[in-house]
Parts: C-alpha cells; structure tokens; sequence
C-alpha cells in the first residue's frame, strides 16, 4: 500500500470518527482543550489582521469551525493552530474580496453615548492599527505572524503557503511602509519606550 | 531596539488595547456536522451527475447515430423538420407557383392548398395542390374548369380537390 493510500485511509478513518462525534453532539478529545488555550491568541492576532474586534471573533470563529470539520487529521495542537491560522489568513482574504454587509463600528456613536473606546486612548496603537490596515493582506499577514505571534520565517511560510523567500521580501515591504508612515524608526522607538 | 522589536511592541499593545480580554465560547459551540452533511450531499450530487450525465449522453448519441443512418432524402430547395429524427431535410418542389393567401387544411394524409393569390394585383387562382408526407411528394389537384377563381376565403362550395398523389 503506497503512501497515498495509506493518507488517505487516515484522513477517511478521521472523518468517519469526527462524523461520529458530530452526529451525536460531543466534543473530540483535545479539541476543547485546544479551543481553551488557543482562542484568546489567535483573535488577538485575529484583531491585528482585521482592524475590528467583532470581525476578529468571527474570523477566529469562522475558522475554528474547518479546524473542527479537519480535527480528525489533525493530531497535534500545534499541527491546529497552525491550520487555524492558515483559515484565518485565506477567510481574511476571502472577506476583504467581499463587500461587507454587515454591520460597521462608528466611533462617533459610542462617543455620543459615553462609551470610552479604550483603543483611542493610546495614539500609537491607534496608528499600528490604522497603518496595518492600510497594507496589503499578504504583507500584514506576514508582519502579525511574523512579529506578533513570534513564528519563524519556515512557519510562517508553512502558515502562508508561500516560500521563506517571499515571507522575507513581504516582511521587508511591509516594514518599509510602516517607516515611512512613521511608525517604525528613531523616533517612534523613543515613543515606545517612554510608552 | 530594532524596527521589529518596535513594531511587535506596539502591535501587542493595539491588542492589549482593543478591548477586554477574549473569552472562548465552549467547545461544542464549534461541533457540527454541517461538513458532514455538505459533504454527504456533495456525494449524492456527484453520484446522480455520474448516472444521469452518461445516460444523456448515450440517448443524444444513439439518436443522433439513428438520424444518420436513416437519413431523409434531399429534394428541392425548401425544407421541413423531421421531428422524429431532430433534423430538417428538403422538400420536393412544390407543384404551384408562389402565390398568398391560400388556405390549407390537413386530411390525416394530405395537406391540401387551394384558392390563392399571385402578383401584385392580386389575381386570384382557383387551382390547388396535395401534399402526402409519407411519400414525400406533392401533386396539382384537377381543377374544375367551371369554377370561377374566388377567393378561397369565400370558396365555402364547388371547390374540390378530387384527385391527390395518393
């Protein structure tokens, strides 16, 4: 039996057996475990890509629901996040494609009626977020796993599907544009340390 | 402190600052079988598209092959469909000349035309013709030379066609 057979009857018997748990309702041993640890660091992440708190929960929702449609084959908690998080960054791309129905933040609103919105209060973080958004997906993909998650250039590339050469040119790019916004350079790091 | 060492300060505080921490909705809210189902239904699909596909394909082929071995003759300059065979084939050359305003009627075996008209004044002809489909062939009927040219509109009486290829 070659190796392709033998995949393949691995990922068949996953299915059959995450049939078998979705149909009667439970939970597959180390899914909730991995849930537990992993969600807050992955909408974390999650809000960096996204520019939105709301969206980010439904990114990280929206994904964890394939990793558990995919948890059959996926034994490590590790091998998970990094599935999670390869879905998170293709549905981001998926849904910047999309023209978003849904509802949208309007800081105004919450001012009016008292709220304090808790990311207005720090400038620089205001701005890391603004310009992120302003880059492109791929580039501010890179730059979240790379630099906030603290994955290396081989996971990240593994994450993205895409070569280390690619997660370095991004990055580069990336970083770049954040220097010439201001972000990044002498000055800004002053800002952060005295931050 | 370099430009990467900056940028993930400032990136974990853009996300200590958005907001309270997240908290994890329970497990079983992400257990479906939705996947499942869109898979097992993506089967059915693809199972009825491998039975119905083929079989469509084979009757389109199997019709097509019957038109072309029993082909109709080809005759004359105007054409009419076959609808058993899903093709046109040529009529013979009709035995009246062109000509409006006649009126026609089917007997079961012939399409009999009659009482037209030709040219630009209009004249009127009493003559007519037979059709017979099944032998493909079309003949003038005997006219009685009695008969006044009328319109066929208004030839309820004395015309006949009595005699047809049949």
């Amino acid at each position: 039996m070659g190796a392709q057979s033998l995949l393949r009857v691995w990922t068949v018997a996953g299915r059959v057996e995450l049939g078998r748990w979705a149909v009667a309702g439970e939970v597959p041993p180390g899914f909730a475990e991995f849930v537990a640890s992993r969600y807050s660091s992955l909408a974390r992440s999650a809000y960096l890509l996204v520019g939105d708190r709301g969206r980010a929960e439904d990114l990280v929702q929206s994904a964890l629901f394939r990793t558990f449609a995919a948890w059959g084959r996926l034994h490590a908690i590790d091998a998970a996040e990094s599935y999670t998080r390869t879905t998170m960054v293709r549905l981001a791309g998926r849904w910047g494609r999309r023209r978003w129905r849904y509802e949208i933040p309007d800081d105004q609103i919450l001012q009016r009626q008292g709220f304090t919105d808790r990311s207005s209060a720090a400038d620089g973080a205001v701005d890391v977020r603004a310009a992120l958004q302003r880059l492109p997906l791929p580039q501010r993909a890179v730059l979240v796993l790379r630099y906030f998650d603290d994955l290396s250039e081989a996971e990240t590339a593994r994450v993205l599907g895409r070569s280390v050469g690619t997660v370095k040119s991004r990055a580069s790019r990336g970083l770049a544009t954040l220097r010439t916004a201001g972000l990044l350079g002498p000055a800004a790091l002053t800002e952060v340390r005295d931050g | 402190m370099d430009d990467q060492q900056t940028l993930k300060r400032l990136m974990t505080r853009a996300a200590d600052q958005g907001g309270p921490p997240y908290e994890a909705p329970p497990a079983a809210f992400f257990v479906s079988d939705r996947h499942h189902r869109r898979g097992a239904n993506l089967k059915v699909a693809a199972a009825v598209l491998a039975l119905v596909v083929p079989v469509t394909l084979l009757a389109n082929s199997r019709a097509h092959n019957q038109s072309v071995a029993n082909p109709l003759p080809s005759m004359g300059s105007v054409t009419a469909a076959s609808l058993a065979h899903y093709r046109w084939s040529r009529l013979p050359a009709a035995p009246l000349e062109l000509s409006s305003g006649a009126v026609g009627l089917w007997t079961g075996t012939h399409m009999i035309v009659w009482g037209e008209s030709t040219g630009p004044d209009g004249t009127l002809h009493a003559d007519g013709a037979a059709y017979a489909p099944v032998r493909r062939s079309g003949a003038p009927c005997h006219r009685d030379r009695s008969e006044h040219a009328r319109s066929p509109h208004r030839s309820g009486r004395g015309s006949r066609c009595s005699s047809g290829p049949a």
